[in-house]
């Protein structure tokens, strides 16, 4: 879930404060990181399409109507911005061997990274479509508003990617 | 329900995205078939573990490394100042220049004195006096 940082928070912000743009920052920090870290797979990257996810933010901030949810509006810009940021760096799925890994996960699970790695190695927009299905729990819908894209587009995506998952995981299952 | 057909509603089946008749009819055919239901489970499978997936804490400083780019501050830059003086002295300069070469006896002349006041005949007495001082 995407936190909000608040009405009053995102109207100073709006008009340029500088102190508020911060908070807005702090609480949007945490879900913008593990967004981007899914997307890109190693902690570095993760950082450096954070940040440009929070420029595109504080640019186009003034195009947001306070009167309207805050998250959904955000959602757009992160993955939209997300998407451009892998597109634009050609990423390419990474090895399992060249993934860094950024945190241990706190119980290491050899299934569990396995499906992380088999995730990681999806192409960029099924690896987007997995990330808000699972990490956010959207529902096909709400992906394809997300993404601008068709509802069936989204559903195609979906299909292939668990598909590609299942091979990949598959035999350990 | 075939198999073929069985398997093209499965991963809706883990969505939870059935119909309640249509999870029926791909649940009976589940019970009996097992190349589905190993499908099936391995969809679950992957399914819960990208949900259980934990949230990672950003690292040290995020927030604030965010904020320097999008507020990056003014270093100073040597060049910049150079030019700066530079550009102050020229302007004093050429002031200077101007001021220095203008011809006051001819600006304040009587001449022009007199113009103005013909164009201005209420003019105070004190330009009258500065009118005689100039002849």
């Amino acid at each position: 879930m995407i936190p909000d940082p608040g009405r009053d928070v995102l109207i100073k912000a709006r008009l340029g404060d500088r102190p508020a743009f911060r908070k807005v920052v702090d609480t949007l920090a945490r879900y913008t990181f593990n967004l981007a870290y899914r997307m890109t797979s190693n902690a570095s990257d993760a950082e450096d399409l954070s940040q440009e996810v929070f420029l595109k933010l504080y640019q186009n901030l003034g195009k947001y109507d306070p009167g309207q949810p805050f998250p959904p509006w955000y959602r757009r810009v992160a993955t939209n911005t997300a998407l451009n940021w892998i597109r634009a760096r050609k990423a390419r799925p990474l090895a399992v061997e060249e993934v860094e890994v950024a945190v241990a996960p706190a119980e290491p699970d050899e299934t569990s990274e396995r499906v992380r790695a088999a995730v990681r190695k999806l192409p960029e927009e099924y690896r987007t479509v997995v990330t808000l299905r699972y990490m956010e729990d959207l529902s096909v819908e709400e992906i394809a508003r997300a993404l601008d894209a068709p509802v069936g587009t989204i559903k195609t995506w979906l299909f292939r990617a668990r598909d590609m998952l299942k091979e990949s995981v598959g035999a350990t299952l | 329900m075939i198999c073929e057909e069985a398997r093209a509603f499965l991963q809706d089946h883990v969505d939870g995205a059935l119909s309640e008749a249509a999870r029926g009819v791909v649940e009976q055919h589940l019970s009996g078939c097992a190349d589905c239901s190993g499908e099936h489970r391995a969809l679950s499978e992957i399914h819960e573990r990208l949900k259980a997936e934990p949230m990672l804490d950003p690292p040290e400083g995020f927030a604030r490394r965010a904020m320097a780019r999008i507020f990056p501050a003014q270093k100073f830059s040597f060049r910049r100042e150079i030019l700066r003086i530079a550009a102050a002295v020229l302007v004093t300069l050429g002031l200077t220049l101007t001021l220095t070469s203008l011809d006051y006896d001819e600006i304040f002349g009587a001449e022009n004195v007199e113009s103005v006041k013909t164009m201005i005949p209420s003019i105070p007495d004190v330009y009258n006096d500065l009118l005689e001082d100039g002849q």
